[in-house]
């Protein structure tokens, strides 16, 4: 009786070292970001607040941020649904290739990734020139520096983070489950409604949650595809910082990007969380 | 089977390739530019030529930055391996309320806005007196490659059976030692996996880093980026063709040892 | 082949033939199964009855052959058009649906009203007597109940043929007794006809109407239970159904439509065709052998000196294990007292009845 209290008290100190790291290196300074913006210790005051959603460009930015993000997601969505069924469908050398295909480009760094993608998406770029070559096009399109180009980029970098909770989740999926229902007289678009979309709907909303924050909050890659011409969040953040020394503006953008992050995360754990059901 | 299913099948099929083919594009580019002759960046090359690796010993900063993201990388996954590990016995074992948040929170960082971390770390540092970058530094990878661990180790963990540790326990051993004994080995696929995500997160962080980095300190992808502003050529890309090189060892060496399927459980 | 044929066979498999890269799984099978009748294919793993159940769903292809059901030819269509039930192993419950939901699907998916929906699958639950379950999550019930809801599921649509495919072999032996019982019962009281795969020889002797013992992608017998069990028409069938015991001789005779066979041990007298000369495997059940102190050499008995070396006990029955002068092993079931009695003997003899004898040609392979 003893020695399972024992045992029983021990273990949340195991958690201690890391989340006393997290809290302290991660958790305070968010919070402490948060009070500076409401100008503490001096006064408490939503005025930077205020003055910040008064100007309408900066309404224009959250916009450009959310759009972008949404487009982004929305394309890893419609394109990597059906790549990890491809995925779990693979054998052999055939998945080995496809795995490597999702992780090596992990390995080159987002700035050289977006980087090539400026060599492949400018006009005189290779993507045009197999267009026009292809006759598919008359003369070659601006895509650097165009919302299409950004959103091309993106959706490259962040595929993969769609792709494999997906995939996690389509392979643990029972195929007796589709041949049951086939044999019930359920029709293709029925089962794929009523069964497989069911049941890989936690790792969609696992993909969609990973992407969309992270395309929220991307500042690399819209640096180089698309430059000043489309502000977001993230980069009026490092502007405020690096460039115009303006820490007070820098701080409350911040927390306005903070708050949409947090909102997807809660929102996604619990729609995680109605959505247990299908284990 | 029926139509719908053969056109169906099919398409998941093109997609699927589709997005291969999508994916290695940056590679396909980036190593062609690097032997590459002009240092312009026009594909297809003029000639082609190896310059670029000759330059890569000479280009200042380059080395001394990609020491410094090894090392970085290197001791933050470390670090985050055993906090990490510790964090997710406390979940899956535990019986204290919250312990979802616990794990929530631990998992957070990676869908948090970098940048405003790491504004909020440096801010924080410079107010406590710290000004070490490379502590700084230090600090910032571990907040990033931390959730990498823990979700990985976590979903292991659940899976483990933790009789082990009784019965290893009944034979002699203390607790700490019966983990590392018992439990370290039989996770060692998780923490491959999970250490290769966290070593490449870390790698390849900029939000964190730009924050935390000062003029002696520099990380890789940091000093990229202002090669590019200041004077791009190619040898960006013959680093990354080094790195890619390298990447594609590892994971052929993962393939052998655990099987990449593995890295799938991240 | 020995093989019962019904008139208007309700569903027929006509020369299916199904192989999966080099292996043949199942070679031009021929099958007929009667309407409201309960068939079960019986055999070891491998012997292609899961396969045949499949080509029957439609989950399968058939390289050749024709299947047909109640005077439709379903070979060309996907199952969804069939209008089969299927019953499989591992229940296949949809995790994400309640059992209503579950029992619901398939009706549901067809169109059906909602008020039928609700009708039918009220009246499905109280057959499978699970009512008081129409809410809880399909996965959280038991074995047995998860059954008894993918049973109620496949019948719920009203299918033309309900296929099961080995729904008890999770589930414990005292469970799986009741379920046994339970199924037949619902399945004679709808009056549907059903095709029931098993590996189990006494699953299928109580189940069944009729039992296609399998092997090797062929059927080796297609008859009653008792037809399978009395008088198997191979060395594999005898071997799969229940225990027995074998000897092998050569035959010397015949005399009053009887062979006489000689083996290792003597004379033994079996009824059947054999030419003189032909190498027989001499074969009995244990459950038909006596110990016997005396020979009682009469013409419809056969009888061997044996010694009893062990005994074995069952609980309802005790198996004696015998040894013959040539040292040929044999089993008898004896009640637990004739131990005591068999060694308290000098001499002793294991005997049975010639009609009990069966008779096989000894082959290589098979």
């Amino acid at each position: 009786m003893t020695a399972q209290r024992t045992t029983r008290d021990r273990t949340w100190l195991l958690a201690v070292p890391g989340v006393g790291f997290l809290f302290a290196a991660y958790a305070v300074p968010l919070a402490l970001l948060l009070l500076v913006s409401f100008k503490f210790p001096e006064t408490f005051t939503l005025s930077a607040y205020q003055h910040f959603f008064a100007d309408s460009y900066n309404w224009h930015v959250i916009w450009n941020t959310v759009r972008a993000a949404l487009l982004t997601t929305g394309f890893c969505l419609l394109l990597g649904y059906p790549a990890a069924f491809a995925l779990a469908w693979s054998r052999g050398a055939v998945q080995i290739l496809f795995l490597i295909c999702l992780i090596l480009p992990l390995s080159v760094g987002i700035v050289v990734k977006a980087f090539a993608w400026t060599i492949v998406l400018r006009t005189d770029g290779v993507l045009n020139q197999a267009l026009v070559g292809l006759g598919i096009l008359g003369q070659p399109m601006r895509l650097i520096f165009t919302e299409a180009g950004l959103i091309f980029g993106a959706v490259n970098v962040f595929i993969p983070f769609m792709i494999l909770p997906i995939y996690s989740v389509v392979r643990l999926m029972d195929s007796r489950l589709v041949e049951a229902a086939q044999t019930m007289g359920a029709t293709p678009l029925y089962v794929f409604r009523r069964v497989v979309l069911p049941l890989t709907l936690p790792g969609v909303i696992a993909g969609i949650a990973f992407v969309f924050s992270m395309s929220l909050a991307m500042y690399v890659v819209p640096t180089l595809l698309v430059g000043e011409r489309y502000m977001t969040l993230s980069r009026q953040i490092a502007r405020s910082y690096l460039y115009l020394r303006d820490e007070q503006l820098g701080s409350t953008v911040a927390v306005v990007l903070l708050v949409f992050s947090l909102a997807v995360i809660v929102s996604s754990q619990w729609l995680a969380g109605r959505t247990r059901g299908a284990p | 089977m029926t139509r719908t299913q053969i056109l169906t099948r099919g398409a998941v099929w093109i997609i699927g390739f589709a997005v291969c083919v999508y994916l290695m594009l940056p590679l396909f580019v980036t190593v062609a530019v690097s032997f590459s002759e002009s240092s312009v960046f026009n594909l297809p090359p003029p000639s082609w030529s190896t310059r670029w690796y000759e330059a890569l010993a000479t280009k200042r900063g380059l080395l001394p930055a990609l020491g410094l993201s090894v090392q970085i990388a290197l001791l933050s996954t470390a670090i985050s391996l055993v906090l990490g590990t510790l964090a997710a016995i406390a979940v899956v074992r535990g019986r204290f309320p919250g312990r979802d948040a616990l794990s929530t929170f631990v998992v957070s960082p990676l869908m948090m806005p970098g940048l405003v971390v790491g504004i909020a770390l440096l801010q924080f540092l410079r107010g406590m007196g710290m000004r070490d970058a490379y502590t700084g530094l230090l600090i910032g990878h571990v907040i990033v490659t931390l959730p990498f661990v823990m979700r990985t180790v976590q979903a292991s963990l659940s899976l483990f059976d933790f009789t082990l540790l009784d019965a290893a326990r009944t034979l002699g051993l203390t607790y700490p030692r019966a983990l590392l004994k018992v439990m370290v080995p039989v996770l060692s696929p998780a923490y491959i996996t999970s250490g290769l995500f966290a070593f490449l997160a870390s790698m390849d962080n900029y939000p964190i880093s730009i924050f935390l980095t000062d003029a002696r300190n520099k990380t890789l992808p940091i000093q990229m980026l202002e090669y590019l502003e200041v004077r791009p050529d190619p040898t960006i890309a013959a680093v990354s063709s080094c790195l890619i090189l390298l990447t594609i060892l590892v994971l052929l060496f993962t393939e052998r040892l655990i099987g990449l399927r593995r890295l799938t459980d991240f | 082949m020995v093989n019962t044929a019904i008139d208007t066979p309700y569903l027929v498999a006509d020369g299916v033939s199904k192989r999966f890269g080099d292996t043949v799984v199942l070679d031009l099978l021929t099958i007929g199964v009667g309407r409201g009748e309960f068939v079960s294919l019986l055999g070891p793993s491998g012997c292609g009855k899961t396969t045949l159940l499949r080509l029957v769903a439609g989950l399968l292809k058939s390289d050749s052959g024709r299947i047909e059901l109640g005077g439709r030819v379903i070979s060309d269509l996907p199952p969804h058009r069939r209008n089969v039930g299927v019953v499989f192993q591992n229940y296949a419950l949809f995790p994400h649906l309640n059992v209503f939901e579950n029992i619901a699907f398939g009706l549901r998916a067809r169109g059906a009203a909602e008020s039928q929906v609700a009708e039918t699958v009220s009246r499905f639950l109280a057959l499978v007597k699970l009512s008081d379950y129409a809410d809880r999550p399909a996965t959280t019930l038991s074995g047995g109940q998860q059954q008894r809801v993918a049973v109620a599921r496949a019948l719920a649509t009203h299918p033309d043929i309900l296929l099961l495919d080995e729904p008890f072999s999770a589930l414990d032996r005292q469970l799986r007794e009741g379920m046994q019982i339970e199924l037949r019962a619902l399945l004679r009281e709808l009056g549907i006809t059903a095709i029931f795969v098993t590996h189990d020889q006494e699953e299928a002797l109580v189940m069944s109407d009729r039992i296609a013992v399998m092997h090797k992608g062929a059927i080796e017998q297609f008859d009653t239970p008792q037809a399978i069990h009395g008088s198997p028409s191979s060395r594999f069938v005898l071997d799969f159904m229940g225990s027995s015991v074998t000897m092998e001789g050569k035959v010397t005779g015949t005399a009053d439509g009887l062979c006489m066979v000689e083996t290792a041990d003597g004379f033994l007298r079996v009824s059947g065709g054999f030419i003189r000369g032909a190498d027989v495997v001499v074969a009995t059940r244990p459950e038909h052998i006596r110990l016997v102190a005396e020979p009682a050499n009469r013409p419809d008995a056969n009888t061997l000196e044996v010694s009893l070396t062990d005994h074995i006990f069952f609980g309802a029955r005790t198996v004696a294990h015998l040894k013959t002068r040539s040292g040929g092993k044999l089993k008898a079931d004896v009640a637990a007292g004739d131990i005591a009695a068999a060694r308290a003997q000098d001499r002793l003899y294991a005997e049975w009845r010639v009609d009990e004898t069966m008779v096989f040609p000894a082959e290589t392979g098979r």
